[in-house]
């Protein structure tokens, strides 16, 4: 990674000490400020007085605002916004920093361990909702690998209250953190309790699948790891490496069961995730993929199972923005032929339906 | 008597309905006897491509497209209406030869019935195909002054304004008085009981105001002896009628949810023509990545109008805001534009000097009871009904109405037949020739 220029550190350093701090992991000065500002932000939210608490109006309002060095509450947050400098300059997610990310209408808790909800999750999400939108009334919805929670309490934040949605992961501290989630939103007034389940539960695991399939499901989504041994060395930003969980990003060889020939290593939850669909036999089914390659791989995994899907599409990161002049809105893939690519950005998500 | 008479009568439509589709063909053929060749082909066309579109939409819906239907769905309900009636008339003929006397004479009465429905609705037809006013269905403002001259002007003017007050009243729209300012020193004229008016604004608040009464606008003159007038002479004075478009504050010209998805409304804004630019990291994305950047800059082709926004770590919320602010910026400008037109419309068309004598639409007669419309030619007595704004006058406005829209037609037509005439021979016409 280029070294950042002395001069530009030199003038971040005039305008602010924190900025200059926060410059290398920003890596420009656009970035920079936002982030301090949303560190600021944050501080001040946590240090306003409560506003039921009773301190008296006439409480000198002229001494809050003049903070003296080492003295009063301008200090305090002074140095909190400092604190928060330091750790995110050494390297830590602003998300992890600030232990939250918003995600549509909803404002998620990050926490180590858990992965950090992607802008392209948010984007895929939001549109997935929005084509569901005229039938979801009593849909079911499973999300597998649900991490945060964040595709799985998105969509019944915005899908109304007939939907049911159930969210598994692997990991308990992603569970604990969804569930967590989901009460944080319920308590901001953004969504209602009912409706939302998150357990713990292994993908590769066989019991699972056949006790989900004892009720029917409509929808099937998952963002499951996606990044290859190589792609996780080579692609992934240092923060990613260093700070989110490697389980969450690279499909890891163990308790996969045999591995179909034909599968790369970054594609085996796929390969898995169509034998769940076979047996729950959803309307629609959409996964995040790591690339357009990836994305056409998945739509040859499903023509070489022969599976019959009256739509597949493959969505870019922001599936309704219109596409440049570079961007092909359509790839041919063997055994199907053309398959639409909707949006702009790199390819990310593969999308079937069955209609009825 | 009359009852049976009526249920036979309904039978008999039963037995006229368009269930034959070869009756429909067969009965097209004579179309043109109620309307032009041309513009029953334009209408045609029109309605194939509704039904293209229509049929499209239910497969795939889609904004654009779903406003093209919106406009030419006007112009397929007529055309179908017409082309029931049309059919109709086809099986009724049909019927005229029935061996039963009975049914050939209730037939020989429906048809009657049913021509007469046939010339309104091939009227209709054509009507629907002339453009629409870009105004029609905006609410719309009235305003009276007197023509140059004396006072017996300003006293017309206020019969003027209470004619057209009360024959709002009357069916029912809604009105207001925006301004209604009496001459100084004016004094009520005895026995008509009228002010001497300078000027009077009257807003009429329905939807499609404007269409109904821009026929108004013009010189209307007045021939009648002032009350004021010893001798008994009779005075020709002139008023002088604006009528405007209108633009109100009301929450459909409001930016919300509704007016952005309607494609009518100002605030609607075609996603194609905006050009969106992520600060997007470079690298591969998703999962690779944990950036934080979130800035979205808009920019409306068209019109050059950006939005930008970084306020929110969620590039989701940055996104949706943008484009609530682009809207509302570009609803504004639409709104701005649409002012200056309408100012360009009273500046050119109605303008203060352009109002005339000369450009007189209408003269009230008192002493022959009688008010006719110059561009219709329509005269009709009972004038006290005309001025208390009757049916009568309802009578005079929907002719000049039909002037208006019949003066579109033949432009209409007009237009028809020299395309038609430059398909005939292309090598006329170099621009036609490429296909
Ligand atoms: C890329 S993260 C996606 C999280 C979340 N859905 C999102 O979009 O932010 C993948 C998730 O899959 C979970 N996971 C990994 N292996 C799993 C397995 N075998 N069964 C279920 N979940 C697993 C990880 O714990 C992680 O939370």
């Amino acid at each position: 990674m280029p070294r950042i220029p002395r001069a530009l550190l030199r003038a971040a350093h005039r305008i602010s000490p924190h900025l200059a701090a926060l410059l290398p992991a920003c890596r420009d000065l656009a970035s920079a400020r936002n982030e301090l500002r949303w560190i600021r932000e944050h501080v001040l939210r946590l240090h306003r007085p409560h506003p039921l608490s009773a301190s008296p109006p006439s409480s000198s309002p002229r001494k809050k605002r003049t903070p003296k060095a080492g003295h009063g509450h301008g200090s305090t947050i002074e140095a909190a916004v400092s604190r928060l400098c330091r750790r995110r300059a050494a390297g830590t997610p602003l998300q992890y920093v600030l232990g939250s990310q918003p995600f549509g209408p909803l404002d998620l808790a990050c926490r180590r361990g858990v992965l950090i909800p992607r802008p392209e999750t948010e984007a895929w999400a939001a549109h997935l909702a929005a084509i569901m939108r005229p039938g979801a009334v009593a849909a079911r919805v499973v999300d597998v690998c649900s991490g945060t929670g964040c595709v799985a309490l998105l969509l019944r934040a915005l899908l109304g209250s007939g939907l049911r949605v159930m969210g598994f992961d692997v990991e308990p501290r992603a569970v604990a953190l969804a569930r967590a989630n989901r009460e944080r939103n319920v308590k901001m007034g953004v969504l209602l309790r009912e409706g939302v389940r998150f357990e713990r539960a292994d993908v590769f695991e066989r019991g699972w699948v056949e006790r989900l399939a004892e009720r029917p499901v409509d929808v099937l989504v998952s963002n499951p790891p996606y990044i290859s041994v190589r792609g996780f060395n080579r692609d992934t930003g240092r923060s990613v490496r260093n700070f989110e969980p490697r389980r969450a990003l690279v499909p890891s060889p163990d308790g996969v069961g045999e591995r179909p020939a034909d599968c790369a290593p970054e594609d085996v939850f796929y390969a898995r995730l169509l034998d769940v669909a076979a047996t729950l036999r959803p309307k629609i089914v959409v996964f995040e993929v790591g690339d357009l390659d990836q994305a056409v791989r998945v739509v040859e995994m499903t023509t070489r199972r022969r599976e019959r899907w009256d739509e597949v599409e493959i969505w870019r990161d922001w599936p309704d923005m219109r596409p440049d002049e570079e961007e092909a809105q359509v790839v041919q893939v063997e055994g199907r032929g053309d398959v639409p690519v909707r949006g702009s950005g790199h390819g990310r998500v593969v999308f079937l339906r069955r209609l009825p | 008597m009359l009852t049976t008479q009526w249920v036979c009568r309904r039978c008999i439509r039963e037995l006229a309905r368009p269930w034959n589709r070869q009756f429909l063909r067969s009965a097209s053929t004579d179309a043109t006897k109620n309307i032009p060749t041309a513009l029953l082909r334009r209408a045609q066309g029109i309605a194939a491509e509704h039904d293209k579109l229509a049929a499209a939409l239910e497969a795939d819906f889609d904004t654009k497209t779903a406003k093209r239907v919106g406009e030419l769905s006007r112009v397929t309900a007529a055309l179908r209406e017409w082309e029931a009636a049309q059919s109709s008339v086809g099986e009724l003929t049909a019927l005229l030869k029935s061996p039963d006397k009975e049914m050939q004479q209730m037939a020989h009465d429906e048809l009657a019935l049913t021509n007469g429905k046939l010339e309104t609705l091939a009227n209709a037809l054509s009507a629907s195909l002339t453009p629409r006013d870009p105004f029609a269905d905006m609410p719309c403002l009235i305003e009276i002054r007197p023509g140059p001259g004396g006072m017996e002007g300003r006293y017309f003017a206020d019969a003027i304004f209470r004619m057209y007050r009360q024959y709002c009243t009357r069916v029912g729209i809604p009105n207001k008085i925006l301004k209604y300012e009496v001459a100084e020193g004016g004094e009520s004229s005895g026995g008509a009981n009228e002010s001497p008016l300078q000027e009077a604004v009257i807003e009429v608040l329905e939807a499609g105001a404007y269409d109904k009464f821009r026929s108004e606008a013009g010189m209307h003159r007045v021939q009648r002896v002032p009350s004021t007038e010893k001798s008994g002479r009779t005075h020709t004075s002139a008023v002088a009628v604006w009528v405007l478009p209108s633009f109100p504050e009301n929450e459909n010209d409001m930016p919300n949810e509704t007016s952005f998805n309607d494609p009518n409304s100002i605030f609607y804004v075609n996603p194609q023509e905006v050009r969106e630019e992520k600060m997007r990291a470079s690298g591969a994305g998703g999962q690779h990545v944990n950036k934080t950047e979130s800035a979205i800059r808009l920019t409306h082709e068209p019109t050059g109008i950006s939005v930008s926004m970084q306020d929110s770590r969620s590039q989701h919320r940055n996104r949706e805001a943008a484009w609530t602010l682009l809207r509302s910026r570009i609803g504004q400008r639409r709104r701005e534009e649409r002012e200056e037109q309408a100012i360009a419309l009273r500046n050119s068309v109605l303008s203060k000097d352009k109002i005339t004598r000369a450009d007189k639409i209408r003269t009230y007669n008192y002493s022959q009871d009688r008010c006719t419309d110059h561009r219709s030619a329509l005269d009709v007595h009972n004038l006290p009904d005309v001025l208390e704004g009757g049916e009568t006058l309802g009578r005079i406005m929907d002719s000049a109405k039909e002037w208006l829209i019949s003066r579109d037609v033949e432009a209409l037509i007009a237009e028809e037949e020299a395309l038609a005439a430059a398909d005939a021979n292309p090598g006329k016409n170099g621009k036609k020739a490429k296909k």
